[in-house]
């Protein structure tokens, strides 16, 4: 009997032991863990480029609208023969400065009318709102053959890419 | 009924023993959620505690924040970053023209001919943290943030652990430079590390993306080293009781026979009280060879062990004088490439010997 009670003492013993060494491995392993953290928010800027119609040299005979973003449609009523221009104005009101990656016009013209629009090119950079120039002013030029006296009207559509995302 | 009363006390010890288990597992249970708490390797959350012990952060640098940071030793970590903008100047000097690569520590990196985008980074938390701030940023835009970390004086630790978590990888790369895990740090040296973030394509227009990086660090003390001498209380003698004002022991007279030696570490002046016991010495003697093997306690460790085995209480210079300077010893290992256990076998012995064991020995705590 004995034995037996000194084997449950032994026991105790161990336990308490193996309790402390525990929670020392634990205190310990507190004191000697750290973390180091690095916290980082990334706000994206914008790109909005808006395009507006201008004048134009004969509004009775030439129109130009903007009917959905970035695309310039211009309409010609009973033209005479001639040379017939309308303006627009490109704004760029994001943060992000942009280049005019590519110029459209549309392919469904009366033959020998054939458009072309200065003062913007592909290439060309706007930049942000606030920083010269934010705002550039194009033309488009028509000429009017013989023959084409009828009404047409045909549209010009820019795209825009952020200033260096531009692809010659 | 004394049969009962012993099934009575077999039943109270049963329960005793159930009851201390319990209170075993509680406390341990207790012991390592503390830890936990504490900003263990699975911590997710930003870590305040004052206790660290290694790590925290000592200098952190935008590359694109207006100014050329220079640190010491290293110089200009971020050249290039000069504050002006070559064209869209939005930050003025509070940025320069947008890094379009990775940034090398002390070398210019690409740059955009636009000052569109802005970074800073700054200490936080305790040093425990750092925040970068990316402003109009743009895909292609490619700031890297330098940081340096460090151990204290006290401490040695290792990069256990670099966890990125950036919950929109299309949007944003996030990625680290200059520390991995594994990584040692030693105590006083700085640890130099970059951050990149690239701004992808699919990173959409005035959206706010944020992002983590955890770095856990498990540290240990720096060891503590100092020179230890083998000791046994019946067969010691103080070197200073032998006229010299050096502490340590010769052991003898020895005859044939097993003996185990305590090793003490710092015991000047022989007081053991004022020492450290780091390991043993164990030396067998047959009449003619001792072997002798140095064995270290815990994590300690050896540097150097210098041994004298002779006949003579102590060993003797080339002039034929007593010392016991150890790098007179007749036997020695140093350097030893942090060992915990070391060995001699000296031949050609007779009689009774006498026993000087030294060793370099480090120890933490």
């Amino acid at each position: 009997m004995r034995g037996r009670r000194n084997r449950f003492s032994r026991l105790g013993l161990l336990s308490l032991a193996l309790l402390l060494s525990l929670c020392v491995t634990g205190i310990g392993y507190a004191a000697w863990t750290d973390e180091l953290t690095i916290d980082g928010t990334a706000e994206i800027g914008y790109v909005t480029v808006v395009l507006n119609p201008g004048t134009c040299s004969n509004p009775e005979i030439i129109t130009c609208s903007v009917p959905a973003p970035h695309t310039l449609v211009v309409t010609l009523t009973n033209a005479p023969p001639g040379d017939y221009f309308c303006g627009f104005t490109i704004t760029n009101a994001g943060t992000i400065p942009v280049k005019i990656q590519d110029i459209v016009i549309s392919d469904s013209l009366p033959d020998g009318v054939d458009p072309f629009v200065s003062g913007v090119a592909v290439g060309t950079q706007i930049e942000q709102a606030g920083i010269d120039p934010d705002s550039i002013d194009g033309t488009v030029f028509v000429t009017v053959p013989a023959g084409c006296e009828g009404m047409f009207s045909f549209s010009i559509t820019f795209s825009f890419v952020q200033w260096n995302l531009y692809i010659e | 009924m004394t049969r009962l009363r012993r099934l009575k006390k077999q039943v109270r010890l049963g329960r005793s023993l159930i009851i201390a288990l319990a209170v075993v597992v509680a406390f341990g249970s207790a012991g390592v959620a503390y830890a936990r708490m504490q900003g263990g390797p699975q911590n997710t959350g930003v870590v305040t505690t004052s206790s660290c012990c290694c790590g925290p952060f000592t200098w952190v640098v935008s590359n694109d924040d207006g100014a050329e940071d220079s640190v010491s030793p290293y110089g200009i970590i971020d050249p290039g970053d000069d504050g002006g903008g070559t064209n869209y100047d939005r930050w003025g000097a509070q940025s320069s023209d947008d890094p379009s690569e990775p940034q090398t520590m002390g070398v210019a990196c690409a740059r955009y001919d636009k000052d569109v985008a802005r970074t800073t980074a700054w200490i936080s938390g305790e040093s425990q943290e750092i925040t970068v701030l990316v402003e109009n940023g743009y895909p292609s835009y490619y700031p890297t943030v330098f940081f340096a970390l460090q151990c204290p004086e006290s401490a040695l630790g290792t990069i256990t652990g670099i966890v990125i978590d950036n919950p929109c990888p299309e949007a944003l790369s996030v990625t680290t430079s200059g520390i991995y895990e594994g990584q040692p740090l030693p105590q006083c040296e700085e640890v130099v590390g970059a951050l990149q973030v690239h701004v992808e394509q699919p990173a959409a227009q005035n959206a706010i993306y944020t992002f983590r990086v955890s770095i856990t660090i498990e540290c240990q003390p720096a060891a503590t080293c100092d020179t230890a001498f083998a000791y046994h209380a019946d067969y010691a003698t103080c070197f200073r009781d032998l006229g010299f004002s050096n502490w340590g022991w010769t052991n003898g007279p020895l005859g044939p026979g097993s003996y185990e030696f305590q090793l003490w570490a710092g015991a000047g002046g022989c007081d053991l009280s004022q020492g450290t016991l780091v390991g043993s010495v164990s030396v067998n003697y047959d009449g003619s060879t001792a072997v002798v093997t140095y064995n270290m306690y815990g994590d300690n460790y050896m540097t150097a062990t210098h041994l004298y085995v002779g006949s003579n209480r102590l060993p003797r210079t080339k002039s034929g004088k007593e010392t016991v300077s150890p790098g007179q010893y007749p036997y020695g290992h140093d350097p030893l490439n942090n060992v915990t256990t070391d060995g001699y076998t000296v031949t050609g012995l007779s009689g009774d010997i006498y026993v000087l064991a030294h060793a370099v020995v480090c120890w933490f705590g």
